[in-house]
Formats: C-alpha cells, sequence, structure tokens
C-alpha cells in the first residue's frame, strides 16, 4: 500500500471515529426522550438515529450539516404527544383501546415540521450542496422521529414519514430555486 | 510541484476537516515535502522517512478534528515534533537539537517553523507572550518575581500546548 493511500485510510478511519462518538451522544439523547415521551419500545430505534447520524458525519460537508439539523427537527417530531398526531383519540377510547388513526394528522404534522426545517436550513454555495443539505435533513429528521413510529400505526407512521419528507422537499426546491432566482 | 503557500494550505485543511476527500491528495503532497524537511533536521534518512510518514498518519487521522479558520501550519509542526521525538526516543536517536543551516530547503523550513510559533505566540495573552519571549531571549524579562515569572512561563507553555494542538515543542 502506497503511503498516500494509508494515510487517507487514516484520514477515513479519523472520520469515522468523531463521527461515531458524535452521533452516539445524539442517538443517548434520542433514546432518553423517546425512552421518557413513548416507552422501552422505541428505545432501539435510537440504533437508526446513532447509524443515520454517523454515516452523515463520516461524509462530512452539507450532508452532515443538513442532518444535524434535521435530527433536531427529528427531536420535535419526536416529542409531540400522542393527543396532537392522534386527536380523535380521547380517554375513554384510550381505555377501551380503540383509539382511531389519524394518517392524516399525522401527515400534516410531518409536513410543517418539514417546512419549519426550512428556518435552520444550512445555507451552502452550490446547488449540489444545497440538494445534499436536504438529502442529509431529511435523513437526519426521519432516523429520530422513527422512534414516533413505534406508539403508531402503520398508516400514521407512514403519514408521518411522508409529511417530513415533503415537507422537506418542499422547503428544498423553495430554497434552491430562491438561490438560483439570486443568482441570475 | 510548485511550492503550496501557507493561505492555500489553511484552505485545503478547512475543505478536509468539512470531508472534501477531493482536497486530500494535493495536501497530503504539499505536506509531505514539509514533514520530510523537518524530521531531516533531527534525524537520519531512513528515520525522518519513517518519522515523515507517522507524522502524515497523524495529520490524516486527526484531520476531521481540526478546527476550521485556524492556520494548519502550527499545528502540523506540532504533531511533527511529536512525532519526530516520539520516534527518537523509540530508537534511542540522539536528537541533533540545532543543526546548521546549509541548504535553501531547510531555510524554508526553518522560516515556516518561526512563522508558525509566532502565530501560536500571537494568539497568546500579553504577559504570556512576554514570558515565552523572555525564555526564547527575543524580549526583556518582566519586572517580576522570579516565582511569578516561572508561574507565567508555565501558564504559557500551557496555552502554547493547546493553541498547538496537543504537542510543545520549542523549535528555537
Amino acid at each position: 500500500m502506497s503511503s498516500s493511500s494509508e494515510a487517507l485510510r487514516a484520514y477515513e478511519w479519523g472520520r469515522a471515529r468523531v463521527a461515531s462518538a458524535r452521533a452516539l451522544v445524539f442517538a443517548s439523547i434520542v433514546a432518553v426522550v423517546s425512552l421518557v415521551v413513548i416507552g422501552r419500545s422505541s428505545v432501539p430505534f435510537a440504533l437508526a438515529s446513532f447509524a443515520a447520524l454517523a454515516f452523515a458525519g463520516w461524509r462530512g460537508g452539507a450532508l452532515s450539516r443538513g442532518a444535524m439539523r434535521g435530527a433536531l427537527g427529528g427531536l420535535v417530531a419526536l416529542a409531540l404527544p400522542m393527543s396532537f398526531l392522534r386527536p380523535c383519540c380521547d380517554a375513554t377510547m384510550i381505555a377501551s383501546g380503540s383509539c382511531c388513526t389519524m394518517p392524516s394528522m399525522c401527515g400534516v404534522s410531518g409536513i410543517v415540521l418539514g417546512l419549519a426545517m426550512a428556518l435552520v436550513w444550512p445555507r451552502e454555495k452550490s446547488r449540489r450542496d444545497h440538494l445534499l443539505a436536504g438529502a442529509g435533513v431529511a435523513l437526519g429528521a426521519l432516523s429520530v422521529a422513527s422512534a414516533r413510529c413505534s406508539g403508531l400505526f402503520i398508516g400514521e407512521s407512514v403519514g408521518l414519514a411522508l409529511g417530513l419528507l415533503a415537507g422537506v422537499a418542499a422547503s428544498t426546491l423553495a430554497r434552491t430555486l430562491m438561490s438560483r432566482a439570486r443568482r441570475a | 510541484m510548485a511550492h503550496t503557500t501557507e493561505a492555500e494550505l489553511d484552505a485545503l485543511m478547512d475543505r478536509l476537516s468539512d470531508g472534501d476527500r477531493g482536497a486530500f491528495q494535493p495536501l497530503y503532497e504539499a505536506l509531505r515535502p514539509r514533514a520530510l524537511r523537518f524530521a531531516r533536521r533531527r534525524l537520519d534518512e531512513s528515520s525522518a522517512e519513517d518519522a515523515a510518514q507517522a507524522t502524515l498518519l497523524r495529520v490524516s487521522s486527526r484531520a476531521s478534528e481540526f478546527e476550521a479558520g485556524r492556520p494548519v501550519l502550527p499545528w502540523f509542526y506540532a504533531i511533527a515534533a511529536n512525532e519526530i521525538r516520539a520516534l527518537a526516543r523509540k530508537k534511542a536517536i540522539i536528537e541533533d537539537d540545532r543543526a546548521p543551516v546549509t541548504d535553501p530547503e531547510a531555510e524554508l523550513c526553518d522560516r515556516e517553523i518561526a512563522r508558525a510559533l509566532e502565530r501560536a505566540i500571537a494568539d497568546l495573552d500579553d504577559d504570556s507572550a512576554h514570558a515565552i519571549l523572555a525564555v526564547l531571549e527575543r524580549g526583556p524579562r518582566p519586572d517580576t518575581a522570579p516565582a511569578t515569572f516561572r508561574k507565567r512561563v508555565s501558564r504559557a507553555y500551557a496555552r502554547l500546548r493547546i493553541i498547538l494542538g496537543g504537542a510543545l515543542v520549542l523549535f528555537f
């Protein structure tokens, strides 16, 4: 192996080490929040946050910056109370175990969160970096918000995930168009 | 290969610490001769090669911890000095502290190290900077009690160590 490729390998390992350490700290926070807000069944979902953030941190650049902001947005989704995501579910229905499902409410929550993330979006110079940051935001948000799905029905989980993706995609598109218009 | 300026090195390191792999090769090619030149000042040829490679491995491994916006050379030379000392200790090589300057490459190396040290000293507070300059015999000794002066020097070393990112070696 040439000395330059050996150094490149050391660089990649160094990045992986730093990214894993940072992801571990954030995933621990996710685990604690989901344990408090949702319950024990949601804690394994913190592994998804760890994997996503470690990957994004290792790749670095716009993807990493986007993922960190997305993960923060995902924490908000994680903390959304069930009474908000499933408003038709009152105390009596919870007791009888016959709550209704509200995928549309989850979808709307996801869209609102996704659009809100546009406020904390990292400003990138190139269009490619802008799209990478968008992918990072989606990755970070979904990896953290996935823990919320452990307390939801499949339809609601899909609604929340699609809503988040739609919100993030809409803000990415809007910001890309705006930066292009500003350059023109 | 054309000589890479310090500003270009700083820009390359900023990109690399952010994850831009495209900056790796040019940075490696710019730092390798510096690491070799610096190591040759202290070690024999074969040990210098080893020390240069160990330096580049350490720099690469810690690149993502590098704080963007800081000058790269003080950090780089601190790592290089540390690796040279570690290797010298391991191989029980007696370092030649002040090899005479004999060629333009060595002069270039000396100038860069001097600038790196100047930048690090410039980041110190006034008391620490005056204490270090007095130790280097480049400034008057402050009019303080010997114990106070020793404390200042010790504090200045600690701060320089932080600024240089770990290892501290006084180059002169």
